[in-house]
């Protein structure tokens, strides 16, 4: 064996004094007399180690056949795969809570901004619908609101929750012709239309009486009732004065077009019967 | 449940070898037992994400030589109260023994015995090489690989726990005429 070769396993054995050496590596070294010095120096702690080694090696055999009897319970893999579904049981619970956090964060957040939109949306209409009241003149713009806000049903067989599901331009179309339908009914019976139910169909009379239980339309009635009554006032005094002086044209032109444009047919009969 | 399943079909040639190296290391079968099920059913939850660099009984191994000492460090802290509620009740306390009928299922020579205890008493970085190189007869590379060392640091470390053994290796009278120079 060359000098460097057993240099080399010099080096190894410092690291590692364990490791398997020739079989002739002593009778090696006796023949190097240049390593034989450094050998002498190293070798005392290298063989301490391979003895320690040796010792450790027979005594962990022994140990190892000994303890080798040992074996495990007979539950253990029954108590492992119960243990297996409870990990895994919870770890799934614990992901089933973030999945439904992830997915609930979202959800929550629309619903608020859906929320949010509704209030905007009913705001919008609210003005909107107090714009149109008012440009036809019909009502004030707090009942307006308030028809809105406790959406009365034209009908009375139509139910409450009916007409809460209904949207706000139909319902905003229904007051309306609600309005309309007192109003007609108040000209068509002008001595009575101090009250809502003096408006003639049954229909019309639960629908007044509806409205009056809404607290709302009784001060768009009055506020038409009395146009009404001036009409016919103005009308009569036509006809008086007509009847005083049946020649007066203009008198006569002027009574024919308030009973035409109110479709009065009894008084443009009346009307034709005075004659000049 | 059928990945876990897989997971201890595949390891289960090696859950007695776990057994033993964790009975060696805590000297108490059912301490051993409990800790070879967690080491099982944490490694079957993240076996997933393993990448076969290791095998997997080095990775097993690794797992259970984190939770031996955390269970050791529990009974150190365990041991030092019962001490203390010992010594401030100041009446002998009755302890039951703990080896439960499962354990006493395998017996040990004297010399085991003592080899047991010695290695035991040997600081923590000593302990686990020399159980992984003697009992479990692991290479260096593998030691390396489980220990997340260098193969330097675990022969350096093998030769300080082969001196720090000397001694007591020839007070127990182990290894007679193989240790006297």
């Amino acid at each position: 064996m060359a000098t460097d070769q057993l240099k080399s396993l010099f080096e190894q054995l410092k690291e590692d004094p364990t490791i398997d050496l020739p079989g002739d590596f002593e009778s090696q070294i006796e023949q190097n007399t240049e390593l034989r010095t450094e050998w002498n120096s190293i070798a005392p702690e290298i063989q301490t180690q391979r003895n320690i080694d040796a010792a450790l090696r027979k005594s962990f055999s022994k140990l190892k056949s000994e303890i080798k009897v040992a074996k495990l319970s007979p539950g253990f893999h029954s108590t492992l795969l119960k243990k297996a579904e409870a990990s895994r049981f919870s770890s799934g619970s614990s992901s089933f809570g973030s999945k439904a956090l992830w997915i609930g964060l979202p959800v929550a957040a629309l619903l608020l901004g859906g929320l949010f939109f509704n209030i905007m949306v009913m705001n919008v209409t609210d003005v909107n619908t107090t714009e149109t009241l008012a440009m036809l003149n019909e009502e004030p713009a707090e009942k307006s609101s308030r028809v809105i806000e406790s959406e009365i049903p034209e009908h009375p067989e139509s139910s409450e929750t009916q007409s809460k599901d209904l949207p706000v331009p139909e319902t905003r179309a229904k007051s309306t012709s609600a309005s309309k339908k007192m109003q007609a009914a108040a000209k068509s019976e002008p001595s009575k239309t101090q009250l809502p139910s003096a408006a003639g169909t049954e229909s019309e009379t639960l629908a007044a009486e509806k409205t009056l239980e809404g607290d709302f339309q009784i001060p768009q009635v009055a506020s038409i009732a009395p146009k009404a009554d001036e009409s016919k006032t103005e009308i009569e005094k036509l006809f008086a004065e007509l009847k005083k002086n049946p020649t007066n044209a203009l008198i006569r032109a002027k009574l024919k077009k308030l009973l035409t444009a109110n479709n009065d047919e009894a008084g443009l009969k009346r009307l034709a019967e005075i004659k000049p | 449940m059928s990945d876990i399943q897989n997971f201890f079909e595949l390891s289960a040639p090696y859950h007695e070898r776990l057994f033993h190296l964790a009975l060696n290391y805590l000297r108490d079968a059912d301490d051993a037992e409990d800790v070879v099920q967690d080491v099982l059913l944490k490694a079957s939850q993240k076996y997933s994400g393993f990448e076969e660099r290791s095998g997997i009984y080095t990775w097993l191994v690794r797992i259970l030589i984190n939770h031996c000492h955390d269970l050791q460090r529990a009974r150190k802290r365990r041991n030092v109260r019962s001490l203390e509620e010992i010594t401030v009740d100041g009446r002998e306390i009755q302890i039951a023994d703990p080896k439960s009928d499962h354990a006493k299922n395998y017996e040990l020579s004297e010399t085991s015995s003592r080899l047991m205890d010695m290695v035991g008493s040997l600081p923590e970085p000593y302990r686990e090489l020399v159980l992984l190189r003697y009992f479990e007869e692991l290479q260096y590379k593998d030691i390396a690989k489980t220990l997340s060392i260098s193969e330097g640091t675990v022969k350096s470390r093998l030769n300080h726990a082969r001196k720090l053994l000397r001694s007591s290796l020839e007070e127990a009278g182990i290894g007679e005429g193989l240790l006297g120079n």
